[in-house]
């Protein structure tokens, strides 16, 4: 469990100094200490943390200044997910986090930067925060921080974003050119638009599959699938359905990524997504 | 040669025009191949009943195997990545399988 300590508006050296009085009066000794300082006034807490044989970690937030103290010794759990597939992941992610105390900190690293990117979209999403992420030679890296759930506060969202979820793919041509019909659409009226292909739907995200589907009154699939995605539109091939139907990445037409159930879940749950589904 | 299957394989390719309409309608031109295909074995299958010339149920057998063979080759495609349409192409490819066996039992029986 970490302690977090608001000093918002204590300027340097009188936020060292309360520190530093914070620290020496800890019930419990390993405990992580985090301060909340005003921009600035993190000046002199790093002999503070050196004081007292603590590691010092300093944040820059929107308005204000993270200084996190760390007892030498405190090790952050590590977990390797590398060739574990969506939503293997996630999950594994999920129940860690869900066992650590809030404030506490888990290093997830991967072979896949898609599989990264999903766990952050499930971590965000949970609630608690992405602190870190990145990569490390050939490996992918994340560091999340386990925060309690906000409530979310009630606020008017322009929906100014559509998502268009597809499961239909090149055995349904009308539902497969609507996709992308509808996709320019959208875009023609200024609105950002990202497609998340599943189940059948990503049949259409190999290459060369669109380019046999073509109605005698539209141009050819492949072609308005490739107006979008330069248009601006994100596309997302669920990684699992791509697997079912052993579909790779290497196999994926010029912009189209794979992506997890996290990513898909948090675009539904976005309120200022749209949804259209097929 | 027997004719009664000629009649057989007459009526399963009527049959197959009304399947595969509805296939047409999902995918579109891309089964043009096997239509063509399709639409000749009907004629040659005509022309042969008609006229009970040996060559043209030859050719009409041929061309009954070119539409079983052609409706998997253009179907597969597509199934091979849509499982949730594939219940729209069953009845078809089961009909124009019958072709095969039909073609087969007009030319050596």
């Amino acid at each position: 469990m970490a302690k977090t300590v608001s000093a918002l508006g204590i300027k340097a050296p009188n936020a060292s100094i309360l520190a530093d009085n914070v620290v020496k009066h800890l019930d419990d000794p390993a405990e992580t200490v985090v301060f909340l300082l005003s921009p600035g006034a993190e000046e002199g807490m790093e002999a503070v943390a050196g004081k007292h044989g603590y590691t010092l970690e300093i944040t820059s937030a929107e308005n204000h200044t993270e200084a996190r103290m760390t007892p030498a010794g405190n090790i952050m759990e590590e977990i390797d997910v590398s060739g574990d597939f969506c939503p293997g992941p996630v999950i594994t992610v999920g129940t860690i986090l869900a066992t650590l105390p809030v404030g506490e900190r888990l290093k997830v690293t991967s072979a896949s930067a898609d599989s990264i990117a999903d766990i952050a979209a499930a971590v965000e999403s949970s609630g608690s925060k992405v602190v870190k992420q990145g990569a490390d030679g050939e490996k992918h890296y994340l560091i999340a921080e386990k925060a309690e759930k906000q409530e979310g506060t009630q606020a008017v969202v322009s929906r100014d974003r559509v998502l268009i979820a597809q499961s239909n793919g090149i055995g349904n041509a009308e539902r497969a050119y609507a996709t992308f019909l509808f996709a320019k659409a959208a875009q023609s009226m200024g609105k950002e638009v990202t497609i998340f292909l599943l189940m059948d739907g990503v049949s259409m995200a190999r290459q060369g599959n669109a380019a046999v589907v073509k109605h005698p009154a539209f141009d050819r699939l492949d072609h308005l699938m490739d107006e979008v995605i330069r248009g601006g539109a994100t596309v997302y091939a669920c990684e699992m359905s791509a697997k079912f139907r052993g579909i790779g990445e290497a196999d994926l037409v010029d912009g189209v990524r794979l992506a997890g159930a996290a990513t898909y879940i948090q675009l539904l749950s976005d309120p200022a997504n749209a949804v259209v589904n097929f | 040669m027997e004719t009664i299957y000629q009649v057989l394989a007459l009526a399963v390719l009527a049959s197959s025009m009304v399947t595969g309409f509805i296939i047409f309608r999902m995918l579109g031109m891309k089964l043009a191949l096997h239509f063509g295909a399709l639409m000749l074995a009907l004629v040659a299958t005509l022309a042969a009943l008609a006229t009970g010339i040996p060559a043209l149920a030859l050719a009409a057998a041929a061309l009954q195997v070119l539409a079983t063979v052609t409706a998997f080759t253009q179907v597969w495609a597509t199934f091979k990545y849509s499982f949730q349409t594939s219940p729209g192409f069953a009845p078809h490819l089961a009909m124009v399988t019958m072709l095969p066996v039909l073609a087969a039992a007009s030319v050596l029986l």
